[in-house]
C-alpha cells in the first residue's frame, strides 16, 4: 500500500508552514518539467518511427537523448512524489498506532531516508565530478554525461529539505500530537486510496462523490 | 574484514523486512540495507562508491523508457472514449450468450486493458459504464460488481503491461517477450470468466438474462468504436514482433493515437495536465524503487544469498511443483499487506534464482507471478478493486463485492493451476514469434 497526502499545503500561517507551501511550488514545478519531458519523449518517438521508417532519415542521437533526459522523468518528481507520500511503502501496521507511537516510527523513517539521501548526495556528486573531470560522454554522438550526472545530486538535495521538512513536521507532532498536521503525509485507509484511484481515472468530481460502506472499516476500529 | 558475506545477506534480509513493516519507504529500505551491506563486506569507501554509481546508471537504460510511455496511455485511455464503445460492441456481439452482459463486461474489460495497464483504473471505469446496465437488465447485483472488480485485473496481463516491464528489467530478461507473453494468459483468463458467468447464469437465468435482438447491421456499426483499442494492439504487437519499432518508440506511437483519439472525444488541456502530472508522478515512483532495489540486488551479489537460497531450495525432498505452488502461496500471503510493485521488487532478487534452478522458464514465472499478485488485487483484507467499485457504486454494498468475487477467485485459482499444469500457454506465443 502506499500513502497520499492532501497536496494543498496547510492554511497554518507559521513560518514552518509557509516554507512548506513555498517548497511544495518548487516541487510541483519540478514535477511539471518531468510530465514535460515524458511528453517529449512521446513527441520523439513518435517523430523517430515515422522519420525513419517514411523517410529513411532517423534522428541522430535518439537513443543518447531519450536515455540522458530520462534523469529528468526519474528524479525530477522525487521530492513531490515523497511529499505526497507516492513512494511504495507498506502501512498496514502503521495504521494500526495511535498518535504518539505512529509519529515517533514516522519520524524514525524520515531520518533513515535523510541518513541514506545524505550518502547519495555525497556519491553522486563524486560519480560527477568523475564524469565532469574525465569528459565522459555518449557512444552514439558524443553528448556530455555530466548534466545527467549532475542532475541527480540536485534532485536528491530537494529530497533532502523535503525529508527534513517531513522530519521537524513529525518531531512537532510527537512532542504535541493536536497540533495541526504541516509538511507531513497522513496514512490513509483503503477507502482513500480507492478513491484516489477513482479520481485518477474517472476525474476528480467522481473521486469526491465516491462513497464507501463503513462496515468494515468501523469494525476495524473498535 | 573477516565478515561471512552470507550471514550479512541473511541479516540484511531481515533488516529490510522490520524496516519495510516498519513503514520506511522500499526505496530508502532497499538503499539503505544495500549500502551497509556492501559497505560490511568491501568497505566504506568502495562500497559508497559503487553505491552512488547506481541511481544514474540504473535510470538511464533506454529499455526503462517505456515505462512512462504505457503509463501515460493508461492515463489517457479513460478520455478517449474506448470503454462505452467497447462495452457497446461486446453487447451487441455476445449479448445474447447467458449471462451476456456480464461476458460483454469480461470482453471490453480485456479490450480495454489492451490499451490501459491498470487494474484499478479498469474497475472504475467499468463500474460506471457496465454495472448501470447491467442493473437495468435485472443482473444480480453481486455478479454485476464481482465481474467489473475481477475484470480489471485482466490490464495487468493483457499489453501494454507496466509491471511486466518492471519485472523484465529485474529479472534480465526481453521485455518483449515478457509482454508478448500476456497476452494468451489475459485471453485465457477472460474466457475462464466468460465460462463461469455462462454456466451460473444457464443453472440460475436470474443472474444474468441474455440481451436479444441487435441486427446484424447494429453489430457491425459498434466495430468502428473500437479502432482505437486495435490500433494499440497492432502498433505494439507488430513492432515488437516485426523489429520496425522499439517498444519505447511503440509505446510513444500508442500514447500518441490515444491522446489524439482522446482530443477528438472532448478532453481538454487540463485533464491532459493531470494525466501527465500523474504519469510523472507513477515513473518517478517506480524508478526510484527500482534504483533502490538494485542497491539491495547489488548487495545480495556480494553476498552470495540468492545462490545459497537456491542451494537450500534445491535441496528440499519435495517436487519442483510443490515448492513453486508454496512460492506462490506465499506471494498470495504477502500480496494481501503490500503493493504489487514492491512486492514483487522485493522478492524476485531472492526468489527468482531458484525458481530458475527448480528449472522453470524466466517468462513462465513472470507471468504467474504477476497473476498471483493480480488475484491479490480482489481478495480479502484489501481487495483494492472491491473498494473501488464500491466507492463508485455506493449502492452496492461491501459484502457484496466481495461475495460477488468468489467465483471469479475461483476462476483465477484454477487458470493459474492451468498455467503450472500446461506451462506452454505462456511460452508459446514469445518463442514463436520472437524464435
Amino acid at each position: 500500500m502506499t500513502t497520499q497526502n492532501i497536496p494543498q499545503g496547510s492554511g497554518s500561517r507559521s513560518a514552518f508552514a509557509s516554507f512548506d507551501r513555498g517548497f511544495s511550488k518548487l516541487e510541483n514545478f519540478l514535477n511539471g518539467i518531468s510530465a514535460l519531458a515524458i511528453f517529449a519523449v512521446m513527441i520523439l518517438g513518435v517523430t523517430q518511427v515515422l522519420s525513419r521508417k517514411l523517410l529513411n532519415w532517423p534522428i541522430l542521437g535518439y537513443i543518447d537523448f531519450i536515455e540522458q533526459s530520462m534523469v529528468i522523468f526519474a528524479f525530477f518528481g522525487i521530492a513531490y512524489c515523497q511529499r505526497l507520500g507516492g513512494h511504495v511503502r507498506m502501512d498496514l501496521f502503521m495504521a494500526k498506532f495511535s498518535a504518539r507511537p505512529l509519529y515517533f516510527f514516522e519520524g524514525m523513517a524520515t531520518l533513515i531516508g535523510l541518513f541514506v539521501i545524505t550518502v547519495l548526495i555525497d556519491t553522486s556528486w563524486l560519480h560527477f565530478l568523475r564524469a565532469y573531470q574525465l569528459g565522459d560522454s555518449t557512444i552514439d554522438i558524443g553528448i556530455p554525461i555530466w548534466p545527467a550526472k549532475l542532475t541527480i545530486p540536485l534532485a536528491f538535495g530537494i529530497l533532502w529539505i523535503r525529508f527534513a521538512l517531513q522530519f521537524v513536521g513529525f518531531v512537532r507532532l510527537f512532542i504535541n500530537p493536536n497540533a495541526e498536521i504541516i509538511a507531513v503525509p497522513i496514512i490513509e485507509d483503503v477507502t482513500a486510496v480507492a478513491r484516489h484511484e477513482i479520481s485518477d481515472a474517472l476525474g476528480e468530481e467522481a473521486g469526491k462523490q465516491a462513497k464507501f460502506d463503513e462496515t468494515y472499516t468501523k469494525k476495524g476500529k473498535k | 574484514m573477516g565478515v561471512d558475506p552470507l550471514l550479512v545477506g541473511v541479516v540484511g534480509m531481515g533488516a529490510l523486512i522490520v524496516m519495510v513493516f516498519l513503514g520506511v519507504r522500499v526505496y530508502i529500505a532497499a538503499t539503505l540495507v544495500g549500502m551497509l551491506g556492501i559497505v560490511s563486506i568491501i568497505g566504506w569507501s568502495a562500497g559508497t562508491g559503487i553505491v552512488g554509481t547506481i541511481p544514474h546508471s540504473k535510470s538511464t537504460l533506454y529499455s526503462l523508457s517505456v515505462l512512462p510511455m504505457f503509463i501515460l496511455i493508461g492515463y489517457l485511455a479513460f478520455h478517449a472514449g474506448i470503454t462505452t464503445a467497447a462495452f457497446d460492441a461486446a453487447k451487441k456481439w455476445v449479448g445474447w450468450v447467458p449471462g451476456g452482459l456480464a461476458v460483454a463486461t469480461v470482453f471490453s474489460a480485456a479490450g480495454f486493458a489492451a490499451v490501459s495497464g491498470a487494474s484499478t483504473a479498469t474497475a472504475a471505469v467499468f463500474s460506471r459504464v457496465a454495472i448501470p446496465e447491467m442493473l437495468n437488465n435485472g443482473y444480480d447485483r453481486r455478479l454485476a460488481a464481482g465481474v467489473v472488480a475481477a475484470g480489471g485485473t485482466l490490464a495487468s496481463l493483457i499489453p501494454p503491461s507496466a509491471i511486466l516491464v518492471i519485472y523484465a528489467i529485474i529479472v534480465e530478461e526481453s521485455v518483449g517477450a515478457l509482454l508478448l507473453a500476456g497476452f494468451i494468459p489475459g485471453i485465457v483468463s477472460a474466457l475462464i470468466y466468460a465460462l463461469i458467468i455462462m454456466g451460473r447464469a444457464t443453472v440460475n437465468p436470474k443472474l444474468g438474462p441474455p440481451v436479444r435482438g441487435f441486427t446484424f447491421n447494429e453489430r457491425m456499426k459498434s466495430l468502428p468504436g473500437t479502432l482505437p483499442i486495435i490500433a494499440v494492439i497492432v502498433i505494439i504487437f507488430s513492432a515488437i514482433y516485426g523489429g520496425w519499432a522499439t517498444p519505447t518508440e511503440a509505446g510513444a506511437l500508442g500514447a500518441f493515437v490515444v491522446l489524439i483519439l482522446a482530443f477528438i472525444h472532448g478532453m481538454r488541456t487540463k485533464e491532459l495536465k493531470d494525466a501527465l502530472f500523474e504519469t510523472a508522478k507513477l515513473t518517478v515512483m517506480i524508478f526510484s524503487i527500482i534504483w533502490g532495489v538494485l542497491v539491495f540486488v547489488r548487495f545480495l551479489g556480494f553476498s552470495g544469498l540468492p545462490e545459497a537460497f537456491a542451494e537450500w531450495i534445491l535441496g528440499l525432498p519435495l517436487p519442483p511443483t510443490v515448492i513453486i505452488i508454496l512460492i506462490l502461496c506465499g506471494y498470495a500471503i504477502l500480496g494481501m499487506f503490500m503493493d504489487a510493485i514492491g512486492m514483487l521488487l522485493l522478492t524476485l532478487p531472492v526468489v527468482f534464482p531458484a525458481v530458475i534452478g527448480l528449472g522453470y522458464d524466466p517468462i513462465w514465472f513472470g507471468i504467474i507471478v504477476v497473476k498471483m499478485v493480480e488475484i491479490c488485487l480482489i481478495t480479502p483484507p484489501i481487495g483494492l478493486n472491491c473498494y473501488v467499485v464500491n466507492g463508485v457504486r455506493p449502492d452496492i454494498p461491501l459484502s457484496d463485492v466481495f461475495r460477488g468475487i468468489g467465483p471469479f477467485f475461483i476462476a483465477d485459482v484454477l487458470t493459474v493451476a492451468l498455467f503450472i499444469a500446461f506451462p506452454w500457454l505462456i511460452t508459446w506465443l514469445p518463442q514463436t514469434m520472437l524464435n
